[in-house]
């Protein structure tokens, strides 16, 4: 028998994908929706200034709710809520892993593609009705959020990937009351320090700009190689505890 | 076939809730396992299912450690808990996010569960059955789902008298050759006359496994004026229940009553 099977592990992920979203993809989806609409109308109605300042605190928010929400909520139900009760489902450890990121990945496409859409669309339907053209790029004709000029796509998805991980991967240690140990507080401190090492070197005058930028690529995505390795270690930990 | 070599489990050091159990489960066989509340029935099957692994000892399916939790080891195991939850979707959308896993899945033997229950293949909310209800589509599932192994505990509980009825014929129609049954539970006259086998835990943790057959050839279970001479006796209206050994020559088949047997082996009487 194949120990590591795609067609299992999609059947394993569309499982996660329903318990996720409470079997109901459309009501999921609905709520996803009202949270973008919110997003896009606070600073539309509550800020003042240019059109394309509030589009990018619309773009913050929804990586916020992205970043935070979406994994934090995935983590919670990954430890206990959502794995637990499938222990007893026939699939491997790496399909079901495999399973959980690729849904967290489709899920947060999908909140990625909704917000791009109906973001631009709330913001179009905003223009009109504040009577400003201000919502129409005169090159490309409507801004669209994430990508539009001046929205570094590469860079959000890179945000968003790692934050996601580190989100996803913690959530499971405290659950685990791993916080009550020294060692998990002098993780995360080296974590963080390993990551914005680069950063505060450039600041200090050791670094220039752009060696700093390098040397956070190169880190960034070696701690992510790290996270998903701890996170497989903690899934396994989880089912064999 | 399922083997336990010398397992010893227990929650905390120093206090097993199974200890030294070795036994084989045999296919075609259906096992009852009896215990006081908090004797480690549980606890054993989740043991077998592998959702616990043994502090010492071995549980080997087809050559297979259980605790290893292979794809393939987990398609032939399904456990049945005691207490569970269905979401509030369709019997249709659970079946067919579950079945996928299951090589072995059987529509017709789903169905014929379903229909024999009386709930009908037309589930439009699980969420909203009634706890013995529940019960009843588990049951179709587990026995659909046609694994080699099936671990129920307690499936009884919460069933009405025909609802068992109805349990204790579709377990026996869809058990074949192929199969272990492994029933927990506490109620020994809602298992009489289905089991092959017993498990009985002791209050040390050991278990005592025996088979009904070369048990009630053994030993006669009856109710006495005077109780003299039984391995066994307990007072009832009348007399007393008794257990009397049978000697060897003349081994002769009584129906073995569970409860009598179950209280001996508690009390150490039978060993």
């Amino acid at each position: 028998m194949k120990t590591f099977s795609f067609r299992r592990m999609w059947r394993f992920c569309r499982l996660l994908l329903e318990q996720m979203c409470f079997y109901s993809f459309g009501k999921a989806a609905a709520v996803m929706l009202a949270v973008i609409v919110f997003c896009c109308l606070l600073p539309l109605l509550a800020m003042d200034g240019a059109i394309q300042e509030k589009m990018s605190v619309t773009e913050d928010l929804i990586k916020v709710l992205v970043m935070f929400l979406l994994p934090v909520t995935y983590g919670l139900a990954m430890s206990g809520g959502v794995l637990v009760p499938n222990l007893m489902i026939p699939a491997g450890r790496g399909e079901k892993f495999a399973a959980a990121y690729f849904g967290a990945a489709l899920m947060g496409a999908a909140v990625a593609v909704m917000a791009v859409i109906v973001g631009s669309g709330v913001y179009w339907l905003g223009g009109l009705v504040m009577a400003t053209d201000a919502v129409h790029d005169p090159g490309t004709g409507q801004y669209l959020l994430f990508v539009r000029n001046g929205a570094a796509l590469w860079r959000t998805l890179l945000e968003v990937c790692i934050t996601s991980t580190v989100i996803a991967m913690i959530l499971p240690v405290l659950r685990n009351n791993g916080y009550r140990k020294p060692g998990f507080w002098l993780g995360v401190l080296v974590y963080l320090l390993v990551l914005f090492a680069p950063a505060a070197m450039m600041m200090a005058g050791v670094l220039s700009r752009s060696a700093a930028q390098v040397s956070t690529a190169v880190i960034s995505c070696l701690l992510l190689a790290v996270n998903v390795w701890y996170s497989c270690f903690l899934m396994k930990r989880c089912e064999l505890g | 076939m399922l083997e336990i070599g010398n397992v010893s489990f227990g929650y905390e050091k120093n206090v097993p809730v199974v200890r030294n159990l070795s036994c084989r489960l045999q296919e075609g066989r259906i096992y009852g396992l009896l215990g006081m509340n908090g004797a480690g029935k549980t606890t054993l099957l989740k043991l077998l299912s592998g959702l616990l692994f043994p502090d010492s000892g071995s549980i080997i399916l087809d050559g297979k450690d259980v605790s290893k939790r292979s794809v393939e080891t987990l398609q032939k195991i399904f456990y049945m808990p005691s207490e569970f939850r269905f979401p509030g979707i369709s019997l249709e959308k659970l079946i067919g996010l579950q079945s996928v896993f299951y090589p072995y899945f059987s529509l017709e033997i789903l169905m014929d569960c379903l229909e024999s229950s009386g709930i009908g293949s037309e589930v439009k909310d699980l969420g909203k059955l009634s706890g013995g209800q529940k019960k009843k589509v588990m049951l179709a599932f587990a026995l659909s789902v046609r694994t080699n192994i099936l671990l129920m505990d307690e499936p009884l509980d919460g069933m009405d008298i025909p609802s068992r009825d109805i349990f204790r014929k579709l377990l026996v129609k869809h058990t074949d050759e192929s199969r272990t049954v492994v029933i927990s539970g506490h109620r020994t006259q809602d298992m009489e006359n289905l089991l092959t086998d017993v498990l009985i835990f002791r209050k040390d943790g050991t278990v005592f496994a025996g088979c009904l057959e070369e048990l009630s050839g053994r030993y006669s279970f009856g109710v006495d004026r005077t109780g003299a001479g039984a391995v066994y006796a307990e007072p009832c209206p009348g007399g007393f229940r008794v257990i009397r050994e049978n000697m060897p020559s003349a081994w002769h088949d009584t129906d073995a009553d569970l409860e009598m047997l179950f209280n001996a082996v508690r009390k150490g009487v039978i060993r």
